[in-house]
Formats: structure tokens, C-alpha cells, sequence
């Protein structure tokens, strides 16, 4: 009885010292708000990958407007072999004189073509484009480095980094953010909380930024989405770009869209899904794609089975001049596009 | 319009948006531009570079009569300029140039131009021209070689950038005491000039895949001043914050020059360099935030650039820091007065076990 005591003492003291110790704040957990130490490591991960075929056939029809025969250079443009796309050319109506790069790696078939007057003809091709849906996880992304960000994140004629508008809307946007990332993100939810959806010529990112209301709004279609998109990217240091291509607007089997001229401009098919959207480049990743206009949220590194890349616009001053089908003399009436998916 | 020539031909917009059914054309013009440049290297490094222009239909008939035309081409003066400053550098805004000669239409000009025959140029009567005199020293075309030897890349910008267009005369000629050192073309297979000379080069380029994209020529050239741009921007780095919540510095950056200015704020540190841009007003200050991913510990170095030069430098270590608003939770209070009591009761037990032994 007289070692009661002493037991009950230390065995109060033990769970007193434990209940202390193990509930106060260890060395170990730097914790604010209970969040605990973030991960420091850079991780670009695919949660999703999977490939998706299409034959794709694209036919053009050709005319001479002239009153005399014409000899005339056709260039068509197929779908670019680059990140999450893979293009082979199956056949084509007539043999190409040669083949050609654009100025930002788009594909050019360039042809001889020689049209009596007022003749048509159709000029067609076909290919097997793969596409790449996947998304990524990205965490703890690096900005870019210094000769980077002069090099690569300067004003072209659609995006208007110097405006000051765009210049302090960027600033209280991303200044804080923590990565690239998560900037662009900032940068896709204040795009889309502001968008006025207008389908209009392109008119770059000066002109559709306007004032509404007492508030601005972001007027025009996907192009001054993805210009508004890459200027204000571009303000914050991140190299931005702009896809041009198609977009499948519907999930069939077998999909066809197209334009045709008409006498007061062009006619398109309901379905019709001529497209452009941004890009970021995420160290580590390469080019990321970033759809605002799918699903209605803003998705970086999240990118669907429905587009077909033609072509970027990085570095030329005066942007794309991806026309599908053009040539100097001769006009092109009609654009056809059929997609047919392979089963895998 | 097509406003188009062997030449530069302006998009025709083929609908881009996503949902559109029916887009109204604009009014359309319908005509081509026959383009012919003379670029003639001058001392002190201007180029004074002309572009004439004749305007004509998709049958190759003159339209220099159809004042419509004509003044179109003429009210095109701004972009015109842009396209040719585009020959010389890669930023137009940032390149020096004087209108030497306002566009007009000068009938005693000729411009030559492939309508549309193979292998067959035209002789137009009748040009509009433009003269601008171009600061080479403004622009991204001048590269120093050594000495007063340069390197002088003159983009067609047409070619380079729609393929359907191209310049169909292209002329250089070298004026006082320019010398005309090297040539070169790209691509390679392009076609050579149709005149080569130690005064001038010219090329008749009959279609685009004549046109070269770039003309690469080795000038002697007395008298360039490259310019530097005079220093001006001032920034410091004016703190710095680790949070090991988020793993991230922010950087704060002040402006203590008296201009407004761009600057570029840099992060250093083992495996990584990051950057991030910033503008800032005189007397401004901002703060930008990075991920961190070195370990507690690692060093890391803050520049501040502006205007090509570096402003500031700092060197910080990461440290962790340490929750200053950490409260003592509702166990570990417990816990303490447990040890409390524990404690008085071995003080307790010692006490009475001390009486006992002392006690007879």
C-alpha cells in the first residue's frame, strides 16, 4: 500500500509525459494551418494516356476564276506530327512536286496543277493522324530560366504584352502564384469568368479585351481565347503558343465537316470545328495543351481525343497563315474533312 | 481582299471558331501584288530599302490604272512598312527607320513579275513605291564578326511565312565604302542570283520555291555604331520569404530607378534557375513567388535583370521556420497536469517514506 503512491505517481507522469510529447509540435512538422511540409520535388506524371486513330480524308475543290489556263502551285497542309499527334500521309489524288515546312514546322504538300478556264477539280488526301488524349499531373513545376523568358515570351502582333491593361491584370492574377501551373490556371478561370463568346475574325488580344458594364469582358471566339490566353501567359514569363487545327465536335464513328464558298463568304457545316487553342511550356513536359472551351473549366495538361493539330504559332511576328488549302491564282470553293475512327 | 503578288497575300479567314455556321466575308478586293525590293547598303550602316508594287488581276491584267486599287495599295502604307522592317528584324517595334519617300505611284517605275506562266516574268509600267531608310543597328539582322565586318541576314518574310507568297525581285546593291565580303542563301538549294557582282546582287525569283528564305551576306561596313542601350533601370531585391508550407520563396523586388521598366527576377538554386517577369512603376514594389525544391539548408541566389543588365544580387539559405502560433493542445495540457500530479505523488510518497526512516 505504501508503493501505491509511487506507482500512481509515475505511471501519471508517464501518460503525462507522453499526452505532452507526443501532441506539441515536432521538429519535423513546420505545420501552418495543419497543412504540413509540401513536396519539393518536380513531378510531371501521366495519369491518362491512350491513343485514339483516325483515317482522315481531306478533299479540296479547286477552281480557275480566269479566263485562261492557269498553271498554278496548290499547297495543302496536313496535320503536324508533334507532341500527342502522329500523322502519316496514306495517299494523295496526285503526285505532290515536293514537300515543304512552314516557318513553325507545319506540313506543306505543294502541288503543280494546270486548270483550262472556269474548270474545277478536286484535290484530295488521305492520312492516318493518332492522337494522344492524356492528362497529366504536375507538381512543383519550375519556372522557366532567364534566357527563356527573353527569349520566348516577347509580343507578336495578336498579343499585346506591352498593354497596360493586359500588363496589370496579368500582374495581380499570377505575381503570387506559385508555379507556372497554377498561373495558367489563375490566368484560364479569369478568362472564362469573363468570356463573351462571339465567333468573329481574328482580332487579336488588343481588340478583345473590352469594357462593358463597367467591367471587361473578353469578346470572341476560340482565337481571342487562346491570344488573350498566351499574352497574359506571356506577361508572366511563360512561353505560350497558339494550335491551330480542328476539332471534332462530335463523337462518331465517322465525322465529316466542311466550308464551302458562297457568294456573300462561306458557308460551314453545323458541325464545323476549325479550332485554336494555347499551349504552355512546362519544364520537364515539353508543350502542354490547355483547352478553356471543353467542358466549360479550364484544362492544362488535359487533353481530349477531338483535336487535330495543323499548325503553331510561336514566333512569327504576323501569326499563322494556315489555310488548309490555298493557292496564288487558282480558288479553293470547297474544304471537306472526313474522319473515320479506327477501332482499337 | 487578296492582296497578294508573288507576294504577300492576306488571309483569307477560314472560320476558326468552333461553332460558328454561317461567317460574312468581308469585301474583297480581289487582287495580286507584283513586288520587287531594292535594298542599297550605305555607309554607316542604313539600309535604304524601296519596295515597289504593281497591283493585278488573277488573268495577270495590270490593274495601275484602277485608282481603287491603287489607293488601297497606297492606304496600306503602315503594314507595309511593318512587312518590310520584318525583312530586317525579328521585333519590328524595336527598329529605327526614317520614311524616306512616302508611298506613291510613280509611273515611270517597272516592276517585274511571274503572273501565273511558268518561267515567264512581266514587265509592268507602273509602281507604287515606299522608300524607308533602315538603322541596322536597330535591327536582329546585323551580327558583328569582327572589325567592321558583319553579317547581314535579310529575311523574304513572305516566303518565310506563307508559302504561296514570295518577292519576285530582290536587289542588293552596295554603296560607298560597303564591300561586299560572302553570300549565301537558305535553304541552300534555292536559286542563285541572276546577277552577282561586287556592286550587286539580284535575284528573279519566278516562283516560291525559287524565293530564297534568308540572304545571307558578309558586308565590310565603315562607320556602324552599335548602340547600347543606356542603363537606366534600377531595382533591388528588397526582401525575402520562405514558407515551408508551400514550399516557395517570394521575392520582393522595388524599383528604385526613375523609370518604369520590365524586370526579370531569378531564382538559383542546385539543379534549377527560374524566372519570372515583373513590372514595375519608379518606386514600386512587388513580390513574386517561386517553388523551392532544394533541402532545408541549400543556398540560393536572387538576381534582379533589367534591361539586359543585372540590378541586385542576394544569397539566402532556406530555412524552415518554425510555427510561432502553435497552442498547446487540449491532451497536451492534460499531459502536463498528469505530470503534475505524478509528480507531487512521488514527492508525496518520497516525503512520507523520508519520515518513515527517520522516525525512531
Amino acid at each position: 500500500m505504501q508503493h501505491a503512491k509511487l506507482i500512481v505517481g509515475l505511471v501519471l507522469t508517464l501518460i503525462g509525459v507522453s499526452l505532452v510529447f507526443g501532441f506539441l509540435p515536432g521538429e519535423a512538422q513546420y505545420s501552418q494551418a495543419g497543412q504540413g511540409t509540401a513536396s519539393r520535388e518536380a513531378r510531371v506524371e501521366y495519369v491518362e494516356k491512350r491513343n485514339y486513330t483516325y483515317f482522315l480524308s481531306q478533299s479540296f475543290l479547286l477552281r480557275n476564276p480566269s479566263n485562261s489556263t492557269v498553271v498554278d502551285l496548290v499547297y495543302m497542309w496536313l496535320p503536324v506530327n508533334a507532341s500527342s499527334q502522329f500523322v502519316s500521309l496514306l495517299e494523295t489524288s496526285i503526285e505532290p512536286l515536293y514537300r515543304k515546312k512552314g516557318e513553325e514546322g507545319a506540313l506543306i504538300l505543294v502541288y503543280n496543277v494546270s486548270l483550262p478556264r472556269g474548270e474545277t477539280m478536286w484535290l484530295n488526301a488521305t492520312l492516318q493522324v493518332t492522337v494522344e488524349k492524356y492528362r497529366l499531373l504536375m507538381e512543383n513545376i519550375p519556372w522557366l530560366n532567364y534566357s527563356q523568358v527573353e527569349k520566348n515570351t516577347g509580343g507578336k502582333r495578336y498579343w499585346a504584352v506591352e498593354n497596360q491593361t493586359y500588363v496589370s491584370i496579368a500582374q495581380s492574377i499570377g505575381l503570387n502564384a506559385r508555379d507556372p501551373v497554377e498561373a495558367c490556371s489563375s490566368i484560364g478561370k479569369w478568362i472564362l469568368a469573363r468570356l463573351d463568346y462571339q465567333p468573329t475574325w481574328r482580332k487579336g488580344a488588343e481588340h478583345a479585351l473590352i469594357t462593358r458594364g463597367g467591367r471587361l469582358i473578353v469578346s470572341g471566339d476560340c482565337e481571342e481565347v487562346a491570344d488573350v490566353f498566351v499574352t497574359l501567359a506571356r506577361i508572366l514569363g511563360i512561353r505560350s503558343r497558339v494550335v491551330h487545327g480542328l476539332y471534332l465536335l462530335e463523337d462518331k464513328d465517322v465525322v465529316t465537316m466542311w466550308i464551302r464558298r458562297t457568294e456573300t463568304g462561306y458557308d460551314t457545316s453545323d458541325n464545323w470545328g476549325g479550332h485554336a487553342w494555347p499551349q504552355i511550356y512546362v519544364p520537364k513536359a515539353g508543350w502542354v495543351d490547355v483547352e478553356l472551351l471543353e467542358g466549360g473549366t479550364v484544362k492544362i495538361g488535359d487533353f481530349s481525343q477531338y483535336h487535330v493539330k495543323y499548325g503553331f504559332e510561336e514566333k512569327s511576328f504576323l501569326g499563322s497563315t494556315m489555310l488548309y488549302c490555298q493557292a496564288m491564282f487558282l480558288e479553293t470553293d470547297s474544304f471537306y474533312f472526313t474522319f473515320r475512327r479506327v477501332k482499337s | 481582299m487578296r492582296h497578294a503578288g508573288k507576294t504577300l497575300t492576306i488571309i483569307v479567314v477560314i472560320s476558326l471558331t468552333m461553332a460558328s455556321s454561317t461567317l460574312p466575308a468581308k469585301p474583297q478586293l480581289n487582287y495580286l501584288v507584283g513586288l520587287n525590293m531594292e535594298v542599297v547598303f550605305m555607309d554607316n550602316g542604313v539600309a535604304r530599302v524601296t519596295l515597289k508594287q504593281h497591283p493585278f488581276d488573277a488573268a495577270g491584267r495590270s490593274l495601275i490604272s484602277n485608282t481603287e486599287v491603287v489607293e488601297r495599295v497606297i492606304g496600306e502604307e503602315d503594314s507595309i512598312i511593318s512587312l518590310v522592317l520584318l525583312f530586317f528584324t525579328t521585333d519590328p517595334s524595336k527598329a529605327s527607320y526614317v520614311v524616306h519617300a512616302h508611298s506613291k505611284l510613280d509611273p515611270e517605275e517597272q516592276v517585274l513579275c511571274n503572273t501565273g506562266t511558268p518561267g515567264v516574268m512581266e514587265r509592268f509600267d507602273g509602281a507604287v513605291t515606299l522608300t524607308l531608310d533602315i538603322l541596322l543597328n536597330t535591327t536582329s539582322s546585323l551580327i558583328p564578326l569582327g572589325g567592321d565586318v558583319y553579317q547581314i541576314v535579310v529575311t523574304d518574310y513572305f516566303t518565310l511565312t506563307d508559302p504561296r507568297s514570295w518577292l519576285d525581285v530582290m536587289d542588293f546593291r552596295f554603296m560607298g565604302s560597303v564591300r561586299l565580303l560572302n553570300f549565301s542563301l537558305d535553304p541552300s538549294w534555292a536559286k542563285p542570283p541572276s546577277v552577282a557582282t561586287p556592286a550587286r546582287l539580284q535575284w528573279l525569283n519566278m516562283n516560291e520555291a525559287d524565293a530564297p528564305d534568308n540572304y545571307v551576306l558578309t558586308l565590310q561596313i565603315p562607320g556602324v555604331i552599335l548602340s547600347t542601350t543606356p542603363l537606366r533601370l534600377r531595382a533591388e531585391v528588397s526582401g525575402a520569404r520562405f514558407s515551408n508550407a508551400t514550399s516557395s520563396l517570394q521575392v520582393g523586388v522595388r524599383n528604385t530607378g526613375g523609370d518604369e521598366g520590365v524586370f526579370t527576377v531569378v531564382l538559383l538554386e542546385e539543379g534549377f534557375e527560374q524566372a519570372r517577369k515583373i513590372s514595375l512603376k519608379p518606386g514600386a514594389e512587388a513580390w513574386v513567388r517561386f517553388p523551392v525544391h532544394a533541402p532545408d539548408g541549400g543556398e540560393l541566389v536572387v538576381k534582379v535583370f533589367g534591361g539586359g543588365e543585372q540590378l541586385d544580387e542576394q544569397r539566402l539559405t532556406v530555412n524552415v521556420e518554425k510555427s510561432t502560433e502553435t497552442r498547446l493542445p487540449l491532451l497536451s495540457a492534460i499531459g502536463l497536469i498528469l505530470m503534475v500530479i505524478g509528480g507531487f505523488t512521488i514527492l508525496l510518497y518520497l516525503d512520507e517514506r523520508l519520515k518513515r526512516l527517520q522516525s525512531p
